[in-house]
């Protein structure tokens, strides 16, 4: 093939001049790289807290990372969460549906279960605990809380509304939290701990 | 310094690695496309949980210049029809990135897809969203279309016109273009095998401050999870071997931990990657995350050497494939067809050293397309090799160690023996000698005596006389090729 034949180098000064600078930037750019790669996923340190401007400048948004997978210690808890609405005009309360049920339903014997099925509660329920106090109050310091709160509103509908006719006005979410049983954990931890949150207004 | 200046510039690395890299990612992306496919608007719609004023409200908190923004927030911006054609371009690239169609602007069309639309919803996306999306960006840089890809076809079978047809200045700049080229392919693949390393030593490095991976619990756990259980039966047996559980994860740490040294060592390296494929179809089959761990797999590609995947082309694409690879990438040793000294001299050889060598009588040959002269091809015999071009061209006594170097023990040693002052120097004279009075020596019937025999010569090599339209690929083309 023409373009693997080995090709005739450049021999004009201007030529020559194009490739070293090639050379010199790419050397450049790759330097930069690599230090900011390794000063973004090393544990925060002397260094990179000196040039955290620097590194999240150069890493940020194309670039973000995160390579603690199950570390250091895996997630040991199940997260079950449900949820019930308050349907049409008399306000009819429905019984709580488990949305994990649901999921695990389409993940069992699937062998490419989806994202939305594997990802989404999970991490909405974590983006929510993240913004909120465990009562389910917005932290005042998070200008996130309201999108998470509303993120996990809306997919919380995408399970139930399929399976109710009437028209949603408020829904409740509760998260049944339950400590996997292991070494040095008592009966009391292990058994399941609910949070319910407080009821939320579907706007139409 | 110069020798780093040169290979940096003339040469390039793992060009069948990022070749493996930019098929598996292209495929894995148009499966996930199309396995998403009934839930793409859930995921990704307008009428997304994640809503478009969501996602801008996210993206709002991280600082970035406005070109990204628009990049990134693309896809909130469509509306119903556009999202599906937006959909239906994100398939198109993928299966263009895969073939290696214009890979240049494919690559670029296929990071613009894949960054688009992973930040579209990033709450639903996982590490390999992650990794697929930077990797995306770097393959951009990378030559990744010179083998395996439609590309190489249409070089192979439609070359480029001929050298004298073209100004100078153009010539000139295709040749700085090849070798800028050469660079940023071979700076993108270094950050490609870095960001691979630091993704294994992060994971291992930080694994191995937790208490759970230190007493050989934590896979017991991760078992139990209700979010990743496609198959509770196999989960449950499973649990019941705790040992083994605990050795899994102990190899695990290590080797993610080991990785970023292993990699220099090639009996360390394959060792390796085996338990990372191990591990990483594990994860897809016991934690229902296929994606991801593929994902993870294919960039360990980029590890392999191009020998390696070499084999692999010859095993995929059968023996005569592996027969016509062996005879094109055979060096070849010029010699003088009228000498019948040199033609009983190279039977015997060919009888006894039994060289994986070529012996082409250079009057068969286009002289000026291979680089020698009447001169030199009339003094000495001349070895057309890998890398004659940069390196100047071996003659004489040089040529014929190099021959034995590829021929069979012992004559191997004898090679490499005629290669080492004082004994080199020697091995010159004696050349000398020879050369100067070979029409004198004893011999049978000169090569070119035979007009068929050359004929059928002439033919093998793709070049000389007969073939003027291969101009100067020639024997070099024997070195690099071979896309497919």
């Amino acid at each position: 093939m023409t373009e693997h034949a080995i090709p005739r180098p450049p021999a004009r000064r201007w030529s020559r001049a194009l490739v070293a600078a090639t050379v010199l930037v790419t050397a450049v750019l790759v330097a930069c790289q690599l230090t900011a790669t390794f000063l973004y996923n090393a544990p925060s340190n002397v260094v990179s807290k000196k040039y955290a401007a620097q590194v999240s400048w150069w890493m940020t948004p194309l670039q973000m990372q995160n390579w603690q997978l199950f570390a250091p210690n895996p997630i040991s808890e199940n997260v079950e969460i449900d949820a019930r609405a308050s349907v049409g005009p008399t306000a009819e309360l429905t019984p709580w549906v488990n949305l994990s049920a649901i999921d695990t339903a389409a993940t069992n014997g699937n062998p490419a279960p989806s994202h939305m099925t594997m990802n989404a509660l999970r991490n909405a329920w974590l983006k929510f605990m993240q913004t909120h106090t465990s009562t389910g109050i917005a932290e005042a310091d998070q200008p996130l809380a309201a999108t998470a709160q509303g993120y996990l509103q809306n997919l919380v509908l995408t399970y139930l509304r399929p399976r109710e006719s009437g028209r949603i006005d408020s829904i409740q979410v509760r998260f049944t939290t339950t400590l996997l049983s292991g070494e040095g954990r008592t009966a009391a931890q292990t058994a399941p701990q609910t949070q319910t949150l407080p009821w939320w207004v579907v706007s139409q | 310094m110069s020798k780093i200046y040169a290979r940096v510039t003339e040469t390039t690395v793992a060009e069948r690695g990022t070749a493996a890299l930019r098929i598996g990612y292209g495929t894995l992306w148009t499966l996930f496309l199309l396995f998403e496919f009934d839930e793409r608007l859930t995921a990704w719609g307008p009428n997304a949980p994640w809503t478009p004023t969501m996602e801008r409200a996210y993206e709002a908190q991280i600082p970035m210049f406005g070109w990204v923004r628009a990049w990134i927030t693309s896809v909130a911006g469509l509306g119903g029809g556009g999202f599906e054609a937006f959909y239906a371009l994100a398939l198109v690239a993928g299966v263009l990135f895969t073939l290696g169609w214009r890979t240049r602007i494919s690559s670029l069309l296929f990071c613009f897809v894949v960054v688009a639309l992973e930040n579209r919803s990033p709450l639903i996306t996982d590490g390999g969203d992650n990794v697929l999306m930077i990797m995306s960006i770097f393959l951009c840089f990378t030559r990744c279309g010179r083998h395996w890809s439609l590309d190489a076809r249409r070089l192979r079978t439609r070359p480029e016109p001929e050298p004298d047809e073209l100004p100078q200045w153009r010539l000139e700049l295709a040749a700085a273009r090849e070798q800028m080229a050469n660079v940023l392919h071979n700076g993108a693949v270094l950050v490609i095998a870095f960001q691979v390393c630091v993704i294994y030593a992060t994971a291992g490095l930080y694994k191995v401050q937790g208490s759970m991976w230190q007493d050989g619990s934590a896979m017991g756990f991760v078992l139990r999870l209700h979010w990743f259980q496609p198959w509770p039966g196999l989960d449950s047996w499973l649990l019941g071997h705790t040992t083994l559980l605990a050795l899994a994860g102990f190899v695990t740490v290590f080797v993610q931990i080991g990785f970023p040294f292993a990699v220099f060592s090639p009996k360390l390296k394959y060792p390796s990657l085996v338990v990372l494929a191990g591990m990483h179809l594990s994860i897809a089959v016991l934690l229902g995350l296929p994606f991801f761990s593929l994902i993870m797999l294919v960039g360990d590609a980029v590890f392999l050497s191009d020998r390696v995947w070499q084999a692999v082309e010859r095993r995929v694409a059968g023996p005569a494939y592996a027969e016509n690879m062996n005879a094109i990438a055979k060096p070849t040793l010029v010699f003088d067809g009228d000498c019948g000294f040199c033609t009983s001299s190279i039977r015997l050889a060919e009888r006894w050293c039994r060289p994986a060598v070529r012996f082409v009588p250079w009057q068969d040959l286009d002289l000026e397309a291979h680089g020698l002269t009447y001169e030199a091809v009339t003094t000495s015999v001349q070895w057309l090799g890998p890398r004659s071009a940069d390196r100047g061209i071996p003659s004489g006594s040089a040529a014929v160690a190099r021959t034995l170097l590829r021929s069979r023990w012992p004559f191997r040693l004898a090679g490499a023996l005629m290669l080492v002052p004082p004994i080199s120097w020697l091995a010159r004279l004696m050349y000398r000698l020879i050369a100067n009075n070979r029409y004198r020596l004893p011999g049978g019937t000169p090569a070119c005596a035979v007009a068929a025999h050359s004929a059928q010569r002439g033919g093998d090599l793709g070049g000389g006389p007969d073939h003027p339209g291969a101009g100067p690929v020639g024997v070099e083309l024997a070195e690099g090729d071979h896309a497919d």
